[in-house]
């Protein structure tokens, strides 16, 4: 008991060393905490469409595809596009890295050069970390929604020509970038949940379902890092799936795919 | 009742059921429980929650909720100032300040988990069904260490999220599609949490969201069935 709560005078950020010693026992700890992903191998298997509303992708102007379903997918895949590249160039600037060079297959060449801006040690070491994690891991969202699109015979759309840029510059520190970051994540979650009901096929709700967690999970670990709370807090706009929340962070928000379509135009180069 | 009541042939395929599921999901959790004193759930199966259609799944929710909600409220008994199991345990407490990492966020969130529970269950009675009976809890928490008590939380949490997005397809009407979703992404952002700050008490290494090699980088689902057997040992009969 006494070596217990002497731990707790431990306050200090350890968390460092925690993530730098993921890369070596990242194997162990899956083998311990993985969740096995499974087949809905089951007697009471659902019928994988659900009925649909005709006009449904006129919800999402201007997202191409050749059904409801396809729509949505691409409407994700837009957003992952801006996402992995807006994460690229926050990666290469916290790494002093020219904006335009291309993500490195691999991600060890990334080396913190970015100040914290006013964060601590440890949590702008957590920063750098996180940022590249999740960098990597909106590519392979991106690049995992194109092939399922690909797969189903339709045709992913393509990142914006003039590219994506911030909406106001951002100074090559951690907190500045990960501030930067942070909408974009929050916007993700809230613009999965707004598609969600549009989706008439079962099997496309649990992908979009998966990624939209994901995008949850960036979210309230970089808000944390910034020094925040897990959240989700209420943004300007957000939709409510209840008349009202018993506490801001119950439930999720969500945002009308028009409204996010419209929202995520900022970002775009032109 | 005791483990005999375990040995019996019936129960045998259920057991070896909760066994595998339990291994994959949870192995540190039920390993972790010194003999319990009381018989442990036989698994329970999708099939054994009442209820038809979307109640069926709002009644499953309930129950994962309920379980979350307990077993936030006695890790936070075992980690500050101690308390009672709901099998009438006496869990001493481990006296941490209330400003320590995982008091506060497990505080924090076990209000969440209350308030999704209450929300559930008033959407099922608010629309004329029957609400799962509660269940008791053994979590073993007289004898957790502070970092066991995180690690379980941990475990539930991360099976939260699996179990929402393997309940997806098993509902019908899709803005209850979108009221599961709403309560799974805060499922992921407490297992998130819940990472990052075992990974600062305890310098561990666990990914806050899956990677890039893992999965495409997407959460897992798992089956309703495999979520109940994962649980199942926790619960007292």
């Amino acid at each position: 008991m006494q070596d217990i709560v002497n731990e707790s005078n431990l306050s200090t950020r350890r968390r460092v060393l925690g993530l730098a010693a993921a890369a070596g026992l990242g194997a162990a700890a899956l083998a311990i905490f993985g969740v096995p992903t499974i087949a809905f191998a089951n007697d009471e298997d659902p019928e994988d469409v659900m009925p649909g509303d005709k006009n449904a992708a006129d919800a999402f102007p201007g997202i191409p595809g050749r059904n409801i379903n396809e729509v949505v997918l691409n409407f994700a895949l837009t957003l992952e596009n801006l996402e992995a590249d807006l994460y690229r160039q926050a990666l290469n600037l916290a790494s002093g890295r020219p904006l335009t060079s291309p993500l490195s297959g691999n991600p060890s060449v990334y080396k913190r050069k970015a100040s914290g801006g006013g964060l601590s040690a440890d949590d702008t070491a957590a920063a750098f970390l996180y940022l590249r994690q999740f960098t990597y891991v909106e590519a392979a969202h991106r690049d995992f929604l194109k092939a399922a699109i690909k797969a189903g015979g339709g045709k992913p759309v393509v990142p914006n020509r003039m590219g994506y840029h911030f909406t106001s510059d951002v100074a090559p520190n951690m907190k500045a970038i990960l501030t930067a970051i942070l909408p974009l994540e929050e916007t993700g979650v809230r613009a999965y949940l707004g598609a969600l009901p549009f989706i008439t096929k079962r099997s496309i709700a649990v992908t979009a379902g998966s990624i939209f967690s994901t995008e949850a999970r960036h979210s309230a670990v970089v808000s944390r890092v910034l020094g925040g709370s897990a959240g989700p807090r209420k943004m300007a706009g957000d939709q409510m799936v209840a008349e009202s929340y018993p506490s801001p962070n119950t439930f999720e928000y969500f945002l009308q795919p028009s409204v996010v379509i419209d929202r995520v135009g900022a970002f775009y180069g032109e | 009742m005791n483990f005999e009541s375990l040995n019996s042939t019936a129960l045998a395929g259920r057991r070896n059921f909760v066994k595998r599921c339990a291994l994959a999901a949870t192995g540190v959790a039920v390993a972790a429980v010194a003999s319990p004193a009381l018989a442990v759930s036989p698994a329970l199966r999708f099939a054994d929650i009442p209820g038809q259609g979307d109640v069926k799944v709002l009644n499953f929710a309930l129950a994962l909720e309920d379980l979350e909600a307990n077993l936030y409220s006695q890790a936070l008994a075992r980690l500050t100032t101690g308390g009672r199991s709901s099998v009438g345990a006496t869990i001493p407490g481990l006296n941490l300040p209330a400003s320590a990492a995982d008091v506060d966020v497990i505080r924090d969130f076990g209000e969440v988990e209350r308030e999704h529970r209450n929300f559930l269950r008033s959407a099922i009675e608010g629309a004329g069904a029957t609400a799962i009976s509660r269940f008791n809890y053994d979590f073993g928490m007289q004898n957790r260490s502070r970092k066991s008590v995180i690690q379980l939380v941990y475990i539930a949490e991360k099976t939260g999220v699996s179990a929402y997005l393997g309940a997806i397809p098993y509902l019908k009407t899709r803005t209850y599609i979108q009221t599961a979703g709403a309560i799974q992404g805060t499922e992921a952002r407490h297992t998130a949490i819940i990472a990052d700050v075992i990974n600062e008490l305890f310098d561990d290494g666990l990914d806050v969201a899956p990677r890039s090699n893992n999965n495409n980088g997407i959460d897992a689902a798992l089956s309703p069935d495999m979520v109940l057997a994962s649980v199942s040992p926790f619960i007292v009969v």
